[in-house]
C-alpha cells in the first residue's frame, strides 16, 4: 500500500470496496479511481491507442490522456473512456482497462509497437488516397479495426434519465479555484443570482492540494451554500460557450435509480472563468511509461488523496512548481534521487532548498531515456547540449520508480477562445492569454496568467526532441515529436494541417496536454515563433460530454409528443391498429378476431360502399378565418374563387405556393359573411397557418381578417355510405335538409351537442362530416353508432380511407404531389377561379415550363394481370427494358370494390395516354405491365355523392 | 442559442422564433404584369450577403407576429430588429 | 416539491382585433405579456378572454377555443425551476412577476405559460399535447432536487 497514515481529504472511516480488471481492491470516500489505483501500487492502467504501449496515470485531472478505463455499471450502463482521474470512487464500482487482449499485462498487439515505423504520421492519409489503397482494404483495414479504437460502446438501451435545466444567472464562475471561488464571492456580495460550476467533485481546485487553505475554503463555501442566490455545481464542467454568455453545462449526477446527468443551460449577464492552467509535459525518449508523472498532480494526490505514488522519485523540472512537488513528496516520506533542472541554471533559493533537503540538482539536464517495462525503474540523466538535445553519451543512470514533469504551465483559455475571445501572446509569460473579446467575460486566475512565473520557454522544452525515440507529444493518439518533424519535413506549414496529418490533439483530450508541444515541435522545425505559427481552433465540447446528456428527456415516449385525437381511447378500446402520422397516432383499422389487415380493409372499404363508415377525422387541421375580409383573403391565396361561395355551402380549395405547386388542399365553408371553416391536411395544419399568416400580416395588411387555428377544438366524425343520412338524419336538430346539398355546411345540433355539419365526401359516397367541440365527440360517436347499427354501421380507419379516395382518384398532398406538381399536372385545373387576376403562384402557371405537354400528369394504372400490386414508389418506364424513368406510382392498393389492384400514378404526358401500356420497376423481379386508365375508378359521374 | 429581440415581446431564445428568408421583398402588385426575367428575379433570386443580412422571422411560439432583423451571416449576431414597414437602420460599421 | 395539477376544462375565446376594437368589450386591455383575471394577452392584437367572452364593437374575430385548450396548474417553490426543465425563460420574480404571461415552449410543446399569482403557475396546452407535457412535468418533477 502507498496510502499515507495521515493527511489527505479523504474519509478513512469510510472504506469503499471496488475491482479494476476484476482484481478486489479498497480506497476511501473522497478517492477518484486514480487515486484509489495509485494507494493500491497499480500504475498500469492501459495500453495505448495505436501501439498498445503500458500506460498509466499522468495526471489528476480532466487533461488526463491515458488513464481511461471502462466504467460498468451494469446493462446499458457501461461508459467507456472515462477519465479514472476525475470519476469519484463509489462503493462497488466495476472498472475495466481497455485497448488490450488478451490481458492488460500481456498484450498480443503492443507488436504494434514493432510497426511503428509504418504507422506514422499521416498513415491513414497515405493509404487512404495513395497507392496503398488496396492493401488497405485487404491488410491494413482489417488489422487496424481489431487493433485500434478506445473502449467499447455499450450495447443495451441506456436505463438512466438526463435532465435538462434552462438558467439564468447574472454571474456564473466556471472553475471554483481560489480565483473562482474569490469571484463567486464577489459576486454574491452585490445581491447577484450566481451559478458556480467545477468540473471536480470537491470544490477548491488548486485549494484542495494546500493543507494550509482548507478552512478557509470551508468557510468560503459554506458562505456561498448558505446564500439561496447562489446554485454551486460540482461534478459540473462547463464545455461551449456560445453567443450572448449562453454556456453549456453538463452535471453528473449519478442520483441512484434516477438522474445520471443534467444538461445546464445557462444564459448569463457576465461569466467569468477561474480555468486554471494545465502543467505541460516534456517530451524525451520513453516519456510515456507508467510512472511518469506530471509534478503538480503527484503533489495533489499526496496532499488531497494521503497517496505517496511513489517512493523513489526523480523529477525532471522545467519551472519552479515541480520543485515544490518533489519536497512534497519528500515531505510525505518519498526519497528523491535527483532534481534534472532543464534551464542552465537551477534558481538560487530553490537550490539551496534542495540542497539544504539532501536533494542533488542536475542543472541543464534531460532524459535520454528511460527503462522499465510496466513501469519506470530508471532514466538516463544527461547533460544538454547546445541545442538542447540530452547528451546520452554523457547520460548517467539513475534509478526511481517515479519521474516528476514539471514543463511549466498552460493557462486553460479554451471557452475563452470559444467565447470568440482572441488570444495574444505573452513571451515573458511564454504562453497565450485572453485578451479583447466582445462576450461579457472576463478570466481571472491562472487561466489569465495570474499568479504564473514563466519557466523554461515551451520551444526550449521541446528542444532537440525531434530526433528522440519514442518521445511522445500527444500520448492518447499515439504522436511523436518524429512524426510532427516528419510532417514538417513533407511540407505541412499550417498547424491546422500538421494537426489533422497526424492526428495531434485530435483525441477526447483534444489536446489538453500536447498541444503546446505540437506546437513548439513545429516552431522548432520551422525556425519560427510559437505564435508565427499560430494555434488551432478550440472547439467545444471542451471534455467528452454524453449523447445522454445533449438527448435529454427526448427519448422513449418523450422523444417526440405523441399526439392522440379524442375518440383514440374508444379506437385502443377496440383494438385498432395505429399508425403514425406526423406526431398524430391514428386508428389504421379495425381488425375482427382472424382478419389481417388486407381481410379488415376489404370488410371496411366494402361496408362504406354499401352501407355506412363511421371516420375518425379529428386531425385535420382546421383555421377559422373571421373578418370582413375573410372571402376576399382567401380569394387572394386559394386558387378557387370564394367571393360568390354563399353562406351555407363549401367548396373544395387548393393552395399553392408562389412557385406554382400544390401546398395543400382542404373544405372551405362559409359560416357567415364574415367567417370561413377552412379545413387542412392533417400534416400541413401548423405549415399552411404559417403561411396564411405570413401573407395575411406582411403582403395584405390592408385586410381586416383573422386566422385561429381550431384543430384542436373541433372532434370530427366523418359518416360515409349511401346509408349515411339514414344514420344521422335522426339525430339532427336545427337542419333544413331540403337545402343541404352536397358541399353545403350548417351549424345545428347533433345528439344535442352544437355542430357544424359538412356535407362532404373523401369517399365517393354520400358523406357527411360532423365537427363538435371535442371533449363532445366521444359522446357523439357513440350516438351515432347506436342509431348505425341497424344500418350495419362500420368503424373504419385510415388505411381504408386512402383506399377509398384512391378509387374515386382523390389525391393526397405529400403523396400524389412531392412539391414539383401544379393544378393542371393533378387534373385539378378545374378549380382554378379563370377570372380571378391573381393568386398566390398564378403567375407561376403561366411559365413556359408549367406549360410543357410531356409534364407529368395524374393518371390510373391497373395491373394488365389484374393481380399484382405494384409498389408505391416505383419508376414509370414505357418499355420494360427502358432505361429512362417518365414518372412513378403515387399509391397502390388493393381495391375490393373492383375486385383488383388499383394505383394512381405521375406519368409523362400521361392523359393522352390513356389505354397504353407501361411499366412500373420492382426490386424483386421483372417490371409489371400496367394498363393507363383515368384516375377515377369509381362514379366517374359522382352520382353516388349526390345521392 | 442567440437571443433575438422580438420588437413586442423582447429578448427571448432563439428557439421561439423562426426565419423566413430576406426581407423588404416586396410581392408585385400585379404579377401578370411581370415577364418571366422579372418574375423569376422576384421569386427565386436572393441577396443572401456573406456579413449583415436583412431577414424576416417570425416570433412563432410568442406572439406570433413577424418583423424584419439585421443580422450578420459570419457571426450570427443580430444589430437590429424592427416591425414590418419600419425602414432598416444601417449596418455597424 | 412541485405539486402538479389538471385544471377543468374552461371556457376560453380567443380576440383577435385592434386595441381600439378590443377596448369596446368594456374590460381593461392587459399591457403586453400581462394578464387580468379575464384577459390575456398573447400579441398586439390577440388575447384569450376568460369566461364569456361579450360582443365588441366594430371588425374583430372571437373564435371559440374552450375545447382546444387544457391548463395544467403548479404551485410550489420550486415550480419555476421544473418549468425550466423545458422553457427557456427567465421566471424569476424580477423578470417574470405575478400577473406575466406569454406563449413560449416547454420541450417539444407550445404553451401559454401564466403566472396568475407568485405560487400559481398555469400552463396551456393544446389538448393533444397534454399527455406529453404531464409526462414531462412529472418526470422532471422526480429529479427535480437530485444533485
Amino acid at each position: 500500500m502507498t496510502r499515507l497514515a495521515t493527511g489527505g481529504r479523504i474519509d478513512r472511516t469510510r472504506p469503499l470496496r471496488f475491482s479494476f480488471d476484476g482484481r478486489a481492491y479498497t480506497g476511501f470516500a473522497g478517492d477518484t479511481l486514480a487515486s484509489a489505483l495509485l494507494a493500491n501500487g497499480v500504475h498500469l492502467v492501459g495500453r495505448s491507442f495505436k501501439y498498445h504501449r503500458p500506460r498509466g496515470i499522468l495526471s489528476a485531472g480532466v487533461e488526463e490522456p491515458n488513464a481511461l478505463v471502462e466504467i460498468d455499471r451494469g446493462a446499458g450502463r457501461r461508459e467507456p473512456n472515462a477519465r479514472a482521474t476525475v470519476v469519484p470512487l463509489v462503493e462497488g464500482l466495476v472498472a475495466r482497462s481497455q485497448n488490450r487482449w488478451p490481458s492488460l499485462r500481456f498484450d498480443l498487439a503492443a507488436v504494434n509497437g514493432l510497426a511503428s515505423a509504418v504507422l506514422g504520421a499521416g498513415f491513414y492519409y497515405k493509404t487512404f488516397l495513395g497507392p496503398g489503397r488496396d492493401a488497405w482494404h485487404k491488410r491494413w483495414e482489417p488489422m487496424i479495426r481489431r487493433m485500434a479504437g478506445l473502449g467499447r460502446a455499450p450495447e443495451a438501451p441506456d436505463p438512466d434519465r438526463y435532465g435538462n435545466r434552462y438558467a439564468h444567472a447574472e454571474v456564473l464562475v466556471v472553475g471554483a479555484g481560489p480565483a473562482g471561488i474569490r469571484a463567486a464571492l464577489e459576486a454574491a456580495a452585490t445581491g447577484a443570482r450566481v451559478v458556480l460550476c467545477d468540473e471536480q467533485a470537491e470544490l477548491g481546485g488548486s485549494l484542495l492540494a494546500e493543507p494550509s487553505a482548507w478552512p478557509q475554503l470551508a468557510a468560503d463555501l459554506a458562505k456561498l451554500r448558505a446564500n439561496p442566490r447562489v446554485t454551486l455545481l460540482p461534478r459540473t464542467t462547463a464545455f461551449s460557450y456560445g453567443l450572448q454568455n449562453f454556456v453549456a453545462l453538463a452535471q453528473v449526477v449519478e442520483a441512484t435509480g434516477g438522474l445520471r446527468e443534467r444538461l445546464w443551460q445557462v444564459r448569463a449577464g457576465r461569466v467569468v472563468l477561474a480555468t486554471g492552467a494545465l502543467e505541460r509535459p516534456i517530451p524525451f525518449s520513453g516519456n510515456d511509461r507508467p510512472g511518469v508523472m506530471l509534478a503538480d498532480a503527484a503533489r495533489h494526490y499526496v496532499q488531497r488523496w494521503g497517496v505517496l505514488p511513489g517512493r523513489n522519485v526523480t523529477a525532471l523540472v522545467a519551472h519552479d512548481t515541480g520543485y515544490s512537488a518533489a519536497f512534497a513528496l519528500q515531505d510525505a516520506g518519498a526519497a528523491v534521487a535527483a532534481v534534472l533542472e532543464m534551464r542552465a541554471t537551477a534558481p538560487a533559493a530553490l537550490l539551496a532548498e534542495a540542497t539544504r533537503r539532501g536533494i542533488r540538482v542536475l542543472a541543464n539536464h534531460g532524459v535520454s531515456a528511460t527503462r522499465g517495462g510496466q513501469r519506470i525503474t530508471g532514466l538516463l540523466a544527461a547533460p544538454r547540449g547546445a541545442d538542447g538535445t540530452p547528451d546520452a553519451a554523457r547520460a548517467t543512470p539513475i534509478a526511481c520508480d517515479l519521474l516528476l514533469l514539471a514543463g511549466g504551465w498552460t493557462p486553460s483559455v479554451h471557452l475563452f477562445s470559444q467565447a470568440r475571445g482572441k488570444l495574444r501572446w505573452d513571451a515573458a509569460l511564454d504562453a497565450f492569454l485572453p485578451d479583447e473579446v466582445r462576450e461579457a467575460v472576463t478570466c481571472v486566475g491562472a487561466c489569465a496568467g495570474e499568479g504564473l512565473a514563466p519557466g523554461l520557454p515551451v520551444t526550449q522544452l521541446a528542444a532537440g526532441s525531434a530526433t528522440a525515440h519514442k518521445a511522445f507529444v500527444d500520448q492518447q493518439n499515439d504522436v511523436t515529436t518524429r512524426d510532427i518533424a516528419l510532417a514538417v519535413r513533407e511540407g505541412f506549414r499550417s498547424i491546422e494541417h500538421v494537426k489533422r496529418y497526424t492526428t495531434n490533439g485530435m483525441a477526447t483530450d483534444q489536446g489538453k496536454t500536447s498541444n503546446m508541444l505540437g506546437l513548439a515541435v513545429v516552431a522548432g522545425q520551422l525556425g519560427r515563433s510559437v505564435p508565427e505559427v499560430g494555434l488551432t481552433t478550440f472547439r467545444a465540447p471542451y471534455t467528452p460530454t454524453s449523447f445522454g446528456s445533449f438527448a435529454g428527456r427526448h427519448r422513449g415516449m418523450l422523444f417526440d409528443p405523441v399526439r392522440t385525437a379524442p375518440l383514440h381511447d374508444w379506437a385502443m378500446q377496440q383494438g385498432a391498429v395505429f399508425e403514425p402520422v406526423g406526431q398524430w397516432q391514428r386508428a389504421r383499422y379495425f381488425p375482427r378476431t382472424g382478419e389481417d389487415m388486407h381481410a379488415a380493409v376489404a370488410r371496411e372499404c366494402l361496408a362504406v360502399r354499401n352501407a355506412v363508415g363511421i371516420f375518425d377525422a379529428s386531425t385535420l387541421g382546421k383555421i377559422e378565418v373571421v373578418g370582413p375580409d375573410a372571402a376576399v383573403f382567401l380569394e387572394r391565396c386559394y386558387v378557387n374563387a370564394w367571393r360568390k361561395l354563399g353562406v351555407g355551402r363549401c367548396r373544395y380549395g387548393l393552395l399553392l405556393r408562389e412557385d406554382g405547386f400544390i401546398y395543400d388542399d382542404g373544405v372551405v365553408g362559409r359560416i357567415a359573411e364574415d367567417r370561413c371553416h377552412v379545413t387542412t391536411t392533417t400534416g400541413g395544419a401548423a405549415r399552411v397557418l404559417h403561411m396564411l399568416e405570413d401573407y395575411r400580416q406582411t403582403e395584405f395588411p390592408d385586410l381586416r381578417v383573422w386566422l385561429t387555428s381550431t384543430t384542436e377544438h373541433w372532434g370530427v366524425i366523418a359518416l360515409q355510405g349511401p346509408r349515411a343520412r339514414d344514420v344521422l338524419a335522426p339525430l339532427v336538430e336545427g337542419l333544413d335538409w331540403r337545402d343541404f346539398p352536397h358541399m353545403a355546411v350548417a351549424e345545428c345540433r347533433v345528439a344535442g351537442i352544437a355542430a357544424r355539419l359538412f356535407r362532404v365526401s373523401f369517399s365517393g359516397e354520400l358523406g357527411f362530416e360532423v365537427n363538435v367541440p371535442a371533449s363532445q365527440a366521444p359522446a357523439v360517436w357513440q350516438a351515432l353508432l347506436q342509431a348505425g347499427a341497424a344500418h350495419g354501421i362500420t368503424p373504419y380507419g385510415t388505411e381504408a380511407m386512402h383506399v377509398l379516395r384512391a378509387e374515386k382518384g382523390f389525391i393526397i398532398v405529400g403523396q400524389e404531389t412531392d412539391g414539383t406538381v401544379t393544378p393542371e399536372d393533378a387534373g385539378l385545373a378545374w378549380l382554378i377561379g379563370k377570372a380571378k387576376p391573381d393568386f398566390i403562384g398564378k403567375r407561376s402557371l403561366s411559365r413556359p415550363e408549367m406549360l410543357r405537354a410531356d409534364r407529368r400528369q395524374l393518371v390510373g394504372l391497373v395491373p394488365r394481370d389484374r393481380s399484382a400490386l405494384p409498389d408505391e414508389g416505383a419508376q414509370l418506364i414505357s418499355s420494360a427494358d427502358a432505361r429512362v424513368a417518365e414518372g412513378h406510382v403515387t399509391s397502390a392498393y388493393r381495391s375490393a370494390t373492383l375486385g383488383h389492384p388499383v394505383a394512381l400514378g405521375l406519368l409523362a404526358a400521361g392523359r393522352a395516354r390513356l389505354g397504353d401500356t407501361v411499366f412500373a420497376t420492382r426490386l424483386d423481379g421483372p417490371p409489371m405491365a400496367l394498363e393507363v386508365v383515368s384516375p377515377v375508378f369509381v362514379d366517374p359521374k359522382g352520382e353516388r355523392l349526390r345521392g | 442559442m442567440v437571443l433575438i429581440h422580438c420588437p413586442w415581446c423582447g429578448d427571448r431564445a432563439e428557439l421561439e422564433f423562426r426565419h423566413c428568408g430576406e426581407a423588404h421583398l416586396v410581392r408585385p402588385a400585379d404579377p401578370a404584369a411581370l415577364d418571366d426575367a422579372q418574375w423569376a428575379e422576384y421569386l427565386a433570386f436572393r441577396d443572401n450577403p456573406r456579413g449583415w443580412a436583412r431577414e424576416r422571422w417570425r416570433h412563432v411560439h410568442g406572439c406570433g407576429r413577424f418583423f424584419n432583423a439585421l443580422r450578420h451571416t459570419l457571426t450570427d449576431r443580430f444589430a437590429a430588429t424592427y416591425k414590418p414597414g419600419e425602414a432598416w437602420p444601417e449596418p455597424p460599421a | 416539491m412541485v405539486d402538479i395539477r389538471e385544471c377543468p376544462p374552461f371556457r376560453c375565446t380567443l380576440l383577435q382585433a385592434t386595441p381600439g376594437v378590443a377596448a369596446t368589450l368594456g374590460l381593461p386591455l392587459p399591457a403586453p405579456l400581462r394578464a387580468t383575471d379575464h384577459m390575456l394577452w398573447l400579441g398586439p392584437e390577440e388575447w384569450l378572454l376568460l369566461g364569456e367572452p361579450g360582443t365588441p364593437t366594430g371588425p374583430a374575430s372571437l373564435v371559440d377555443v374552450s375545447d382546444r385548450y387544457r391548463a395544467v396548474s403548479l404551485h410550489g417553490a420550486d415550480a419555476a425551476a421544473l418549468l425550466n426543465e423545458g422553457c427557456p425563460l427567465d421566471l424569476a420574480d424580477a423578470a417574470f412577476p405575478p400577473g406575466h404571461c406569454t406563449r413560449t415552449l416547454f420541450g417539444k410543446a407550445e404553451i401559454i405559460l401564466w403566472r396568475a399569482a407568485a405560487d400559481d403557475w398555469r400552463v396551456l396546452v393544446a389538448r393533444s399535447f397534454t399527455p406529453y407535457l404531464l409526462a414531462l412535468l412529472r418526470e422532471a418533477a422526480a429529479d427535480l432536487n437530485a444533485m
